[in-house]
């Protein structure tokens, strides 16, 4: 709410835009870019929330056309949703 | 609420966010779950069905979403299978004393086992309620988990004070009941730090629901009133008649009466959720579920046929046509009869299951859920994760005992 305003509570998920992430600390939104290096970097801004390591990542249950991802090394409720399909098949590759 | 009756000095932020919930499961694919499902529970003696449950959950809860994100089931069904074993190591030595002290108690006076069937009741009360928190601490919804605090024996013992009353009232209080144990249940429901409550007022569900409670009642007090004018003696011909019609009318209404009354429940009790400042509303109709009572009578009408086939057809395979007049006897003397019998109640059983999950879970899950608007969501978009992991010990409980309830 402080940070943002209305404006960042969309009716629908934006089709191929950024991912989502949520850091199962609160349920607020971020919406991240990602950087594939050593690991999946999650960054919001330029900064950077969370580094997940690739062995680490797991797939959760998610609706269908989004890749909904969490990590075993992350506090065990934090998501990070893809919505960007050939990202979504670089990970999951 | 309480700003409703006072004029508002500014013009109120018109129209309050609303969004609404999306079911988005497509019916084959959970056709196949449940069908291999319950497959599966017939080769492991019904054991699989701790996993169904997670599965059927899993399917459901990830096919709604509320503002485009899905919440997420993280139950399994080992810890179902882990509840229901500690149920059982429990509840086992209780049936077998129940079973005992009954006969005994019955033989000494009767009614006097009352006290053992008012510790089920209690017992299948306390289940549901630990049931719902098990399944609430399991959903993820952006990143939080919902959770569940409150007594489970409390809620128990309220359920079974109001059970007094809408029994001994015929079920006229029942709305007030319904209201105020969801209260209780909904008040002690959290998502992270946001705390629930629940606003549906008996009331409100007895203005809503008394005509087809008292439609569900019809032929008890058209019946009473034909006793009542004839001040106890035989009912005249005609009149035995027009209570056969009732009677009759009544039969073919029930489907119809209860689905509505479903219905107009769910609307109720979906209108009636908070959490924090988010509030929900439904716009079921009560003509939404008929057809799905229907067609599971048609289902049952038509799985009881090929049964009744089945049984016959093997009946002769095994003991040919010969003699029709000691049939009876012949079939109950047959061992390879009585196999074709289980063989048959099992497939009747088994494809009841998979009409009941589709119709009366899925289907009803989907319009109940497409139905539902969330209003002021964005008061729940930056909530505290909080709350622990509940056991499943409610759950095993409820399985044992057989309880359905949420």
């Amino acid at each position: 709410m402080a940070d943002g305003g209305p404006e960042t509570i969309p009716a629908a998920p934006r089709p191929g835009g950024a991912s989502i992430f949520y850091d199962g600390t609160s349920s607020r939104r971020h919406s991240v870019e990602l950087v594939l290096k050593e690991g999946l970097e999650i960054s919001e801004n330029g900064t950077t929330l969370a580094i997940w390591p690739f062995a680490d990542i797991r797939r959760a249950d998610g609706v269908a056309g989004i890749l909904r991802l969490s990590c075993v090394t992350a506090p065990s409720l934090a998501r990070l949703e893809v919505r960007d399909a050939a990202l979504g098949a670089a990970l999951s590759a | 609420m309480n700003e409703m009756g006072s004029v508002p000095h500014f013009p109120p932020p018109l129209p309050a966010s609303s969004v609404k919930a999306v079911f988005s499961g497509d019916r084959g694919q959970f056709r196949g779950l449940v069908e291999r499902g319950t497959g599966l529970e017939l080769i492991t003696f019904g054991f699989y069905r701790f996993w169904l449950a997670t599965d059927i959950r899993r399917h459901l809860w990830s096919h709604t979403s509320l503002d485009g994100d899905a919440p997420e089931y993280t139950g399994r069904g080992r810890e179902l299978l882990i509840g229901f074993l500690f149920a059982l190591a429990i509840l086992l030595p209780i049936y077998l004393a129940y079973f005992l002290i009954g006969i005994e108690a019955e033989r000494a006076k009767a009614f006097a086992s009352f006290p053992l069937f008012l510790f089920f009741y209690l017992f299948g009360q306390f289940a549901i309620y630990r049931a719902r928190r098990y399944r609430l601490t399991r959903t993820v919804w952006r990143g939080v988990r919902f959770w569940m605090d409150g007594s489970g024996w409390a809620y128990a013992i309220r359920a079974a004070g109001w059970a007094l009353l809408t029994g001994l009232t015929l079920g006229a209080v029942l709305p007030w009941r319904e209201a105020a144990l969801e209260r209780y249940k909904m008040r002690h429901c959290y998502y992270g730090d946001l705390q629930g409550s629940f606003e549906g007022r008996g009331s409100e569900l007895f203005k809503r629901g008394w005509k087809w409670w008292l439609m569900a009642l019809s032929p008890i007090i058209i019946g009473l009133a034909l006793l009542v004018m004839n001040a106890g003696q035989r009912l005249p011909a005609a009149q035995s008649r027009v209570f056969g019609l009732v009677i009759l009318v009544w039969i073919v209404a029930l489907p119809f009466v209860y689905g509505a009354f479903k219905a107009v429940e769910w609307r109720w009790w979906i209108s009636g959720i908070r959490f924090g400042e988010v509030s929900f509303e439904s716009d079921l109709s009560s003509g939404a579920l008929y057809g799905l009572y229907w067609k599971v009578i048609g289902w049952f009408v038509l799985v009881v046929l090929l049964f009744a086939a089945f049984i016959a057809a093997c009946s002769f395979w095994i003991l040919g046509f010969g003699d029709l007049s000691h049939l009876g006897d012949r079939l109950r003397a047959s061992t390879a009869m009585m196999v074709v019998f289980g063989i048959g109640y099992l497939g009747l059983i088994l494809a009841m299951n998979i009409v009941l999950r589709i119709y009366l879970l899925r289907d009803v899950w989907a319009r109940v859920a497409a139905s539902a608007t969330a209003l002021r969501l964005e008061a729940a978009a930056n909530v505290a994760a909080k709350g622990e992991l509940a056991d499943a010990l409610g759950e095993g409980f409820a399985n044992g005992l057989d309880v359905v309830g949420f």
